[in-house]
């Protein structure tokens, strides 16, 4: 058995995803958010973040046409396209505070049903199960790139 | 140091920022000839001896079929030697940038290939929108008149 420590996120009551230590940078409350016009329904707005513009992502809302945007907090987390290139990051929409956990890699299971039919199923990089939910692991750099983008924009 | 004044047009809330050099001439909108055969546009601006097509956008770059009463400037840029567009809006005026990282590019998970914002700026608390001519006239003749 081998236990790593993560964050999880719930970006909607049925969809968890985890984060890594190293990806994981902070969460804020209230976030003051600029909508801009022309962009993809999940990742329409930005926040002013650390002298930089950063995008806002409703993770859970890929698969919609419109999003809530009812969330009040979002997660600040870097990632890294290729080695040696600099950290950008994004902001991740959440429904409550993140929680730090352990997982066991002997919990991990297949992806969901409604995740394996969906567009998310191709940045999906593991999945396991925590409480009796099925937790993603999800490519950060890849939800983050132009591909993702034109797979999501083509599905609607 | 790399000093660019952009103009800024201000309507239903947002900031769109164009170069300043391309801006041929700002008129009151009761210069707008209402007759017009371009999709999307309110009118066209006689200027020059050229007739520029006037977009009255909301803050999602929406066209306005019918102009609100509270946009009263038109903005109309060049593209070169040809005529471009004109935009109506409720406020113009400019914007200075001295330094060039204070203009923030839109990232790669935002872009989609009707979007003519290019990058964001932050100055006294609002969110302005920087596109250029080439791009806006795309969208303004492809996009919104679609």
């Amino acid at each position: 058995m081998t236990l790593t420590s993560a964050w999880l996120l719930e970006c909607s009551e049925s969809f968890s995803i985890a984060i890594s230590d190293h990806e994981m940078v902070e969460y804020v409350q209230s976030p003051v958010c600029y909508g801009i016009p022309a962009t993809p329904p999940y990742c329409n707005s930005v926040m002013f973040w650390q002298n930089d513009f950063i995008p806002v992502m409703d993770v859970a809302g890929v698969n919609k046409t419109a999003t809530e945007q009812a969330n009040d907090i979002v997660c600040i987390l870097n990632y890294q396209v290729a080695p040696m290139l600099p950290l950008q990051s994004i902001a991740v929409r959440a429904n409550k505070a993140p929680e730090k956990i352990q997982v066991d890699d002997q919990l991990a299971c297949d992806f969901p049903q409604e995740i394996s039919a969906s567009i998310l199923s191709n940045i999906v990089l593991s999945s396991f199960t925590h409480a009796d939910q099925s937790v993603l692991v999800l490519d950060i750099p890849k939800l983050c790139s132009a591909e993702f983008r034109q797979l999501a924009n083509a599905s609607r | 140091m790399d000093t660019k004044i952009l103009a800024v047009m201000s309507f239903d809330g947002c900031h769109l920022l164009l170069p300043q050099q391309s801006v041929q001439t700002i008129e009151v909108i009761g210069n707008l000839d209402r007759q017009t055969d371009t999709a999307g546009a309110i009118g066209n601006l006689k200027s020059a001896g050229r007739e520029w097509p006037a977009f009255a956008l909301t803050a999602d770059l929406k066209p306005y079929l019918e102009c609100p009463e509270s946009y009263k400037f038109c903005v109309a840029f060049n593209l070169g030697v040809d005529a471009a567009f004109t935009i109506v809006c409720e406020e113009v005026s400019t914007v200075t940038v001295d330094n060039s990282n204070e203009i923030k590019p839109l990232q790669t998970c935002m872009r989609t290939s009707g979007n003519p914002i290019e990058a964001l700026l932050l100055r006294d608390n609002k969110l302005m929108m920087v596109s250029d001519i080439e791009a806006m006239q795309q969208f303004l003749l492809k996009d919104v008149a679609a």
